[in-house]
């Protein structure tokens, strides 16, 4: 046990660190929240149960997985699920696998008719992709962000979400597949193909 | 190593989740194979839009120099604490401030507790009390949690028959008018006969069935929703003498919605005509506004 002056020191060095991450913290919070004041609340009281807590961090460990799992919990405990459905829901038993890539493909194969317009998917803009997120659920969210957006591996997000590995690939694979769906959905009700596409 | 081990390893490959071995594997394939190369790079094109097309958000300045702030006022608090403990033995006394060199702790306890008192009182009455609680509030969380957990729940019946056996022993679908509190008239037929379909069910929305109930001393009718995996209640009363806008407001799609939390639960009210819609549900609040604005809203037209 380090004498008090010691600990100090490093107790300010562990936490200037920390602080690094407060905005890979936030950008999460606010994907969850989606409100501002609500993801400054949230990142604040994960800095504070970080203080409160920085003792039982392991040194060596992952300060980011650590922090982000604070802030999960954090959020959590707000918005937790009150019942828990009893029987397993599926999302995506009728996706097939790169549904999206199929979709767009085809017509470059098929040389279309001149008169359909072709998706692409660099047309996506952030309204669309933030629609398409938001409408995942959450546990499906939760994990395109910790992998897609702030590139946690699978171990990472093994540790911040308390699943095995095995769960965190099997999730983001079916969050990936929703996402194209969600993705494909907004294409068709924004109107980017027209009436009598091949697409539809 | 085939298209299908290929594939089946795809997204590890794009994650850079394999193993050396693998990795080499599977690149080796990649460029011999133009289809899987296709797939490949499409999906990675997509994996960068997403991550290019989605709003990084930063914090403000205030927010970090709070927490900074806070937490050297903790550091500040401890050491304080550290060294009172250990000078006490030493400290001189000076005329007036000999009471307070007695307990450090005591001293501290005198200050802060009037401080602690008045903010607590503060927040009570001007913050807890307008916001959160209100008879309504508290009605439409504890039917909510009634509806999840009572099975036998809903008296009238909801138009899907594989959806109402979940719910009755012997379902009997037929076509009623609901009288929608504050509507004048004719309201919306909530179930129709079988085979029809119920005009709300869009978008995952669910209707399970209703059931007349009262509400802050009101006739109320209340609506059960699916919105899987989660359960929402709607319900609706007569506007008049009722109102909700001593809430905490947000304007959501163009529209004022009041919000509150009781039980856990997320409470979402807006007013339409002369009628106080409410959606209760576990699930965000912004989700709630989005049932709202989007189904709900053009349904009570």
């Amino acid at each position: 046990m380090k004498d008090f002056k010691g600990s100090d020191e490093e107790l300010k060095e562990f936490e200037q660190t920390a602080l690094e991450y407060i905005d890979s913290l936030f950008n999460v919070a606010m994907k969850m929240t989606g409100n501002r004041e609500e993801a400054e609340d949230l990142v604040q009281e994960t800095y504070l149960k970080m203080h409160r807590f920085s003792h039982t961090f392991m040194e060596g460990t992952n300060l980011k997985a650590w922090l982000f799992k604070i802030l999960r919990n954090s959020f959590n405990n707000v918005y937790r699920k009150k019942t828990r459905e009893p029987h397993e829901v599926r999302y995506d038993y009728e996706i097939e696998d790169f549904f999206l890539y199929n979709k767009t493909s085809s017509v470059q194969r098929n040389n279309g008719s001149v008169s359909e317009k072709k998706l692409n998917i660099d047309d996506y803009l952030e309204d669309e992709v933030k629609f398409a997120l938001d409408n995942l659920p959450q546990d499906f969210r939760e994990v395109v962000l910790y992998s897609e957006i702030e590139g946690l591996s699978y171990e990472e997000i093994s540790d911040v979400i308390g699943c095995p590995i095995g769960t965190v690939k099997s999730r983001l694979y079916r969050a990936r597949k929703l996402l194209q769906k969600l993705l494909w959905n907004y294409a068709k009700e924004r109107g980017y193909l027209k009436e009598g596409s091949k697409y539809l | 190593m085939t298209c299908e081990e290929t594939v089946g390893q795809l997204y590890e490959y794009l994650d850079s989740e394999l193993d050396k071995r693998s990795y080499t594997k599977v690149k080796k394939h990649l460029s011999a194979c133009h289809i899987c190369c296709e797939k490949f790079e499409f999906e990675q094109a997509l994996k960068n839009i997403i991550k290019a097309k989605s709003e990084i958000h930063k914090v403000r300045e205030h927010v970090r120099e709070n927490i900074v702030m806070q937490l050297s006022a903790r550091h500040r608090v401890q050491s304080r604490a550290e060294t009172s403990t250990l000078k006490s033995e030493e400290s001189r006394k000076r005329g007036i401030f000999q009471l307070f060199q007695l307990r450090p702790a005591y001293m501290a306890a005198a200050v802060l507790l009037p401080l602690f008192i008045t903010a607590l009182s503060v927040y009570l009455v001007f913050f807890k009390s307008t916001d959160y609680s209100s008879p309504i509030i508290e009605g439409v969380a504890e039917r909510h949690d009634k509806f999840i957990s009572n099975k036998g729940f809903l008296t009238l019946a909801g138009s899907d028959l594989s959806e109402l056996k979940k719910y009755f022993k012997e379902p009997r679908p037929s076509n009623f008018n609901i009288d929608i509190p504050g509507k004048k008239g004719s309201a919306g037929s909530f179930v129709s006969l079988p085979g029809k379909q119920s005009r709300i069910k869009e978008n995952d929305l669910r209707f399970l069935g209703c059931k007349n109930c009262d509400l802050a001393g009101k006739k109320s009718l209340f609506v059960g929703l699916e919105k899987v995996p989660a359960k929402i209640s709607l319900e609706m009363i007569d506007a008049s003498g009722i109102n909700i806008s001593g809430l905490k407001k947000e304007q959501f799609g163009g529209r004022p919605y009041y919000f509150g939390k009781h039980k856990g639960y997320n409470i979402v009210l807006w007013k339409q005509g002369n009628t106080i819609y409410s959606l209760t549900s576990s699930i965000h609040r912004k989700e709630l506004m989005r049932v709202a604005n989007g189904t709900l809203y053009s349904f009570f037209e």
